[in-house]
């Protein structure tokens, strides 16, 4: 990227705190916001423990005041209007059509879902609310923010699972590298509610009541959003830094090109460790391997080594699965070498959709001066890496 | 250097600068739509201007005054997703219309239904995912897991991956009515930038008790058919069902001795930022979601031959798009053949923009435009050079196929003959 992209604002509520100053220091204490769940009851059986975000106002973070919200489009727009707010940007001077926002979310408004269709259940489809079911679309809360702040731009809404808001965020640096936009909101958020913990106990993810050892999901809620503009835009209009994007990376599958990925090593592209150059490593390679592939990619684009990387920020979401990909994709690229690690998830819970674009964040609040990886993996392996820099 | 070489350095240079350079070509097609359970017999009934809209018989309506829509009947979901237990209609809609186009770009022989690994990202579409089956776990008893896993849009492009060996990238774009067109566009930033060499997109969704109710109480929905740009026209009527569009860089395409059936030029998606169901004044994002998609192409206007419009055959659409073509075509408009295959097909939700998509690649390959059926009456507020009622030869070059959806968004494409 020959004009880095870079982060000017932040907005973040997550378990750990309502904004950066109150995520920080929470983070920086280290103790659990994954507590009893307090505004609702968890099905019965499983451990009543999540990961909530504390009370907010919505309305400290609009234009205009809102009809309906549920707490999905809370959570986004609270924190696009926090992210805004700190990067200094004002929104009236922004040419609307190349301001964008692109969001990632697995479940949206649940609950939503839920009373709309309890209508129709209970009452039958013709007194169902008409005004609820805009609110159903995955799309409902990316285009209120996008509504709220004139963001007319570049617009995209993923629903892919964990890495949902992590393709929301490599998405935004390559539209942003392609000068598609100047200014472009990312990030992700999902909300708890009686009906995500009816899904996923249904799913069999919860843990068990009285067995907190037992394996199994604490779910978490965050929205989280990061304003992404190029360096120059960035110095133009006199904003601070608070971390560059250095790459970005999407795991690649069994021969889709992770041979000419490793080949890179030998061709203009950093040095890669022995064992890697061939690509048969990655080829055979079982766990992690995907993995493996997202973080390499991220390292090519930011023409880094392995050795350069300081630190890691990991999903650590409680599956076997994903601790098993992430371990054997780290061992792989980075050795036997002790990264300085963090694990938003341990504290915060499980926050799915929204997840990359909190351990970016925190990345960001708790780093200074050495590049750090963030990765996110879904049980299947497949990854988002991003390589940040705080200055 | 021979072509894969050319490959590896190419992508060398991608993680480096962020970009392949190179054209993206579309090498296969598929769709299962209420006209047809294949593309061929979705575009004969287009051509013929044949009408897939009958009564909803999918479930009890309940009182409900909505009762016409593009229901796909006789339809056998592929044996590997019976086999896994999945259960939404949608799934299988959206697995067979990947299934075909895997086919006709020659990864899969034809009549085989999957293979051990094929390296290609797959990027599904989607304005309700599987809810025609999660629904059932939103309310009442304790849901099966299958009903709850249907809950989260993402889980169709497991499940399609898993069936047909797909192991590139996933990812799922849930865009509303525009999704399609948007999934297309995210696609070809994945090869642009060097994230995958092919990409399948497929646009789907299945009628269900949840979105029927909700389409229904928008009250957009005609009585009796759909009449884009009509001055009586009434509404629109939605059905179901998926186009599938395998993207490939266009030397990895050679490489592999595919055969091209159009460029991909240019897309764009953005938001009005206007209303969460009103289109804005002028149809100005859409407008601008073409002008986003003439400048990724490097085009200028006059060179579109033909635009498949969004058409949904709604008041506000019809004539808000209609200007938005006005402000974006100007004086080149009157010659440019719209036309709109909502007539025929009614509205397919997420896979509306990849149908439409697919329909102006055939246009291109074909020289011809299929029809807006039931046209009767010209309104003055949609001024355009309308196919009105029976198919129409066309010597085309490039075609622009144009999006929108609930909350405002917007997405187009553009496609360019294959020479």
């Amino acid at each position: 990227m020959h004009d880095p992209i870079v982060i000017t604002g932040i907005g973040i509520l997550s378990p750990l705190g309502i904004g950066a100053a109150e995520s920080a220091a929470a983070l920086r204490e280290g103790e659990s916001a994954v507590l009893p769940c307090s505004r609702f009851a968890p099905p019965p059986g499983y451990a009543p423990l999540c990961g909530e975000v504390p009370p907010f106002r919505v309305e400290e973070y609009l234009l205009a005041p809102k009809a309906y919200l549920d707490r999905n489009s809370e959570l986004l727009l609270a924190a696009t209007g926090m992210a805004l707010r700190q990067a200094g940007v004002d929104v009236a001077r922004l040419v609307p059509e190349r301001a964008g926002i692109l969001v990632g979310t697995a479940w949206a408004g649940q609950d939503t879902m839920a009373a709309f269709f309890a209508d129709y259940v209970q009452k039958g489809p013709r007194l169902v609310k008409p005004f609820l079911f805009p609110h159903t679309y995955f799309n409902t809360a990316i285009s209120l923010a996008a509504m709220e702040w004139s963001l007319r731009g570049v617009h995209q809404s993923f629903a892919s699972g964990r890495l949902a808001a992590g393709q929301a965020l490599v998405e935004a640096c390559d539209l942003l590298a392609d000068d598609e936009a100047e200014l472009i909101l990312a990030g992700g958020c999902e909300a708890l509610g009686p009906a995500l913990f009816r899904t996923l106990a249904a799913q069999g993810l919860l843990r068990p009541k009285g067995d907190e050892a037992a394996p199994g999901l604490v779910p978490g809620e965050a929205g989280v959003m990061l304003v992404l503009e190029r360096q120059a835009h960035a110095r133009a209009r006199g904003a601070t830094v608070l971390a560059t994007v250095l790459g970005t990376g999407l795991s690649r599958g069994t021969g889709t090109g992770l041979d000419a990925l490793a080949d890179a090593g030998g061709s203009g592209g950093p040095a890669l460790p022995a064992g890697h150059a061939d690509g048969q490593v990655m080829a055979t390679d079982g766990p992690g391997r995907m993995a493996a592939s997202a973080i390499w990619c991220a390292l090519q684009q930011a023409g880094m080594a392995p050795q350069a990387v300081a630190g890691v920020c990991v999903s650590a979401n409680g599956d076997a699965a994903v601790a098993a990909a992430e371990n054997a994709a780290l061992q792989q690229v980075f050795g036997t070498r002790l990264l300085a690690r963090l694990a938003p998830a341990t504290l915060c819970g499980d926050t799915q959709g929204a997840c990359t674009a909190l351990q970016a964040a925190l990345v960001v609040l708790q780093s200074a001066g050495a590049p750090v990886l963030v990765l996110t993996t879904e049980a299947d392996g497949s990854s988002v890496a991003l390589l940040l820099r705080a200055p | 250097m021979n072509v894969v070489g050319g490959h590896t350095a190419r992508l060398s240079a991608a993680f480096a600068s962020g970009v392949v350079p190179g054209r993206i070509v579309v090498t296969g097609l598929g769709a299962v739509t209420p006209l047809g359970l294949t593309v061929a017999e979705t575009w004969r009934g287009l051509l013929a201007g044949a009408d897939a809209i009958t009564p909803l018989e999918l479930f009890d309506l309940g009182g409900m005054n909505c009762t016409q829509a593009g229901q796909i009947r006789a339809f056998t979901p592929l044996p590997a997703l019976t086999a896994a237990g999945v259960r939404d209609r949608a799934s299988g809609f959206a697995a067979a219309a990947c299934l075909e186009a895997l086919t006709q770009a020659g990864w899969l022989p034809v009549g085989g239904t999957a293979a051990a690994t094929l390296p290609i990202a797959l990027v599904t579409a989607t304005n309700f995912g599987a809810l025609d089956h999660g629904e059932t776990a939103l309310v009442g008893e304790a849901p099966t897991a299958t009903a709850a896993g249907d809950l989260t849009a993402g889980v169709t492009a497991e499940r399609i991956a898993a069936a047909l060996g797909l192991t590139g990238p996933r990812a799922t774009i849930t865009l509303s009515c525009a999704a399609g067109a948007a999934a297309l566009a995210y696609g070809a930033g994945l090869i642009r930038h060097g994230r995958a060499e092919r990409v399948l997109v497929v646009g789907y969704d299945a009628l269900s008790r949840f979105a029927w109710s909700g389409l229904c109480a928008l009250r957009t929905m005609a009585k009796d058919c759909v009449r884009p740009f009509d001055l009586n026209r009434s509404g629109t009527i939605f059905s179901e069902g998926a186009a599938a569009l395998l993207l490939e860089r266009e030397d990895a395409c050679h490489a592999r001795q595919g055969t091209a059936l159009a460029e991909l030029l240019g897309w764009g998606t953005n938001n009005n930022g206007f209303h969460i169901t009103a289109p804005a004044p002028r149809g100005a994002g859409s407008a601008q979601a073409m002008r986003q998609a003439l400048a990724r192409a490097n085009l200028p206007a006059e060179a579109i031959d033909h635009i498949n419009a969004h058409g949904t055959g709604t008041k506000p659409n019809d004539t808000t798009e209609s200007q938005a073509m006005a402000d974006v075509f100007g004086t080149h408009l009157p010659r440019i053949p719209v036309t709109s295959i909502k007539s025929s097909l009614g509205h397919m939700l997420g896979a509306a923009g990849a149908i439409e998509a697919i329909a102006s690649i055939l246009s291109l390959r074909d020289g011809i435009i299929p029809p807006t059926t039931h046209f009767t009456t010209p309104d003055p507020e949609c001024a355009v050079n309308l196919v009105a009622n029976q198919s129409r030869a066309a010597r085309l070059q490039v075609v622009l196929s144009n999006s929108a959806g609930i909350g405002g968004c917007n997405a187009a494409v553009i496609f360019g003959k294959v020479v």
